[in-house]
């Protein structure tokens, strides 16, 4: 009910306005199902496969999206970095929404996301599994776990007080494309992402979204050992 | 000189004869010829380790040559670690612009 009067909120244009990133490797299994829903509520994707070696990409282009191909497998950060070159480079889009391909988010969660954009009460908008009550159930305890560990982490390392610190749901102003440069290229982009928001002062805040912990989601999350390889990346600032 | 002597020996001439044909840069060349002849020294001639090693305040020659071996190699990977990040980041450049200018479009888009 709640998603429903925000999207109320959310005047057909800034929907025109809205780009959809989704970094893809292998996942013909669910990137169709994803695809479906975000062109039937008419937001313009971008979708950027990472050198997949399934039917990736022959399933995106049934669909209304612009492909970005990898001929090398660099990592999520990367591909979603290159999706942030495009939309600056080619597109006159004013709001930026990173999406994942697993099916993991929630199509009805972006209005959330891309309300405080609108209204310019915020510059980022970071999806918070953790501020819905109803979330939560089905995440594996190493998941749990790790997402403590980040918490603590981001804590420590930007002072930033979030409840989420590793959701890929979030959604940004075009202006914040200028200053936020990821460069690492694995999974530790998502803590990246984070220490320039701090670094810039940019004004954030936290939405709350829904994650779906299905074992398709299970099997392509992250797990804790993981978690060790961005810690790894964050320290000797590998890319 | 014994058998041992003369292969290690001639292990070492061949690896300095490899990286001496390679691209490598002229300053980690320099340095792998004179840690190559170093090593061929203390093959030859065992107890020079050990002198070295009596006047630098370490007890054997074993333990200095342990030492050095430990110096060279963390240098080593140190330095090819760093030359793997530079040759990542420009893949990531090339890759990224050439996804950028060849951009496909599906159904409904861009045609």
């Amino acid at each position: 009910m709640k998603t429903i009067e925000t999207e109320d909120k959310i005047r057909p244009e800034i929907i025109q306005e809205t780009w959809v990133v989704i970094s893809a490797f292998n996942e013909e299994e669910s990137i169709g199902e994803v695809l479906s829903k975000l062109a039937e509520k008419g937001y313009h994707i971008i979708i950027v496969d990472d050198c997949s070696t399934d039917q990736t990409s022959k399933v995106a282009l049934d669909f209304p999206v612009t492909l970005l191909k990898h001929l090398v497998n660099l990592g999520q950060g990367a591909a979603i970095q290159t999706g942030f070159d495009y939309i600056l480079k080619h597109t006159d889009a004013k709001y930026i929404i990173t999406f994942d391909a697993d099916g993991q988010h929630d199509v009805d969660d972006i209005p959330g996301l891309l309300l405080p954009l609108a209204t310019g009460k915020s510059d980022v908008a970071l999806g918070s599994r953790f501020l819905r009550s109803t979330t939560g159930s089905g995440m594996p305890k190493s998941k749990m776990i790790t997402l403590q560990l980040g918490l603590i982490f981001t804590r420590i390392s930007t002072g930033l007080k979030l409840t989420d610190t590793h959701n890929g749901l979030r959604g940004m102003k075009r202006d914040v494309l200028n200053k936020i440069k990821i460069e690492q290229n694995r999974m530790a982009h998502a803590s990246e992402i984070l220490t320039q928001i701090a670094q810039h002062k940019i004004r954030y805040c936290e939405v709350p979204v829904t994650i779906r912990y299905t074992p398709y989601s299970k099997k392509k999350g992250q797990s804790i050992f993981n978690s060790l390889n961005i810690l790894w990346d964050l320290f000797i600032g590998k890319k | 000189m014994t058998f041992f002597q003369i292969i290690i020996i001639l292990l070492i001439l061949v690896s300095l004869i490899l990286i001496n044909r390679s691209k490598v840069h002229l300053v980690e060349r320099t340095l792998f010829i004179i840690v190559t002849i170093g090593g061929i020294f203390l093959v030859i001639f065992p107890e020079l380790a050990s002198k070295v090693a009596h006047l630098v305040g370490i007890g054997r020659g074993s333990d200095l040559i342990l030492y050095l071996f430990t110096v060279f190699s963390w240098f080593w990977f140190t330095a090819i670690s760093a030359k793997m990040r530079r040759t990542n980041s420009i893949l990531t450049i090339i890759v990224r612009a050439n996804a950028i200018d060849n951009p496909l479009f599906g159904d409904n888009k861009g045609n």
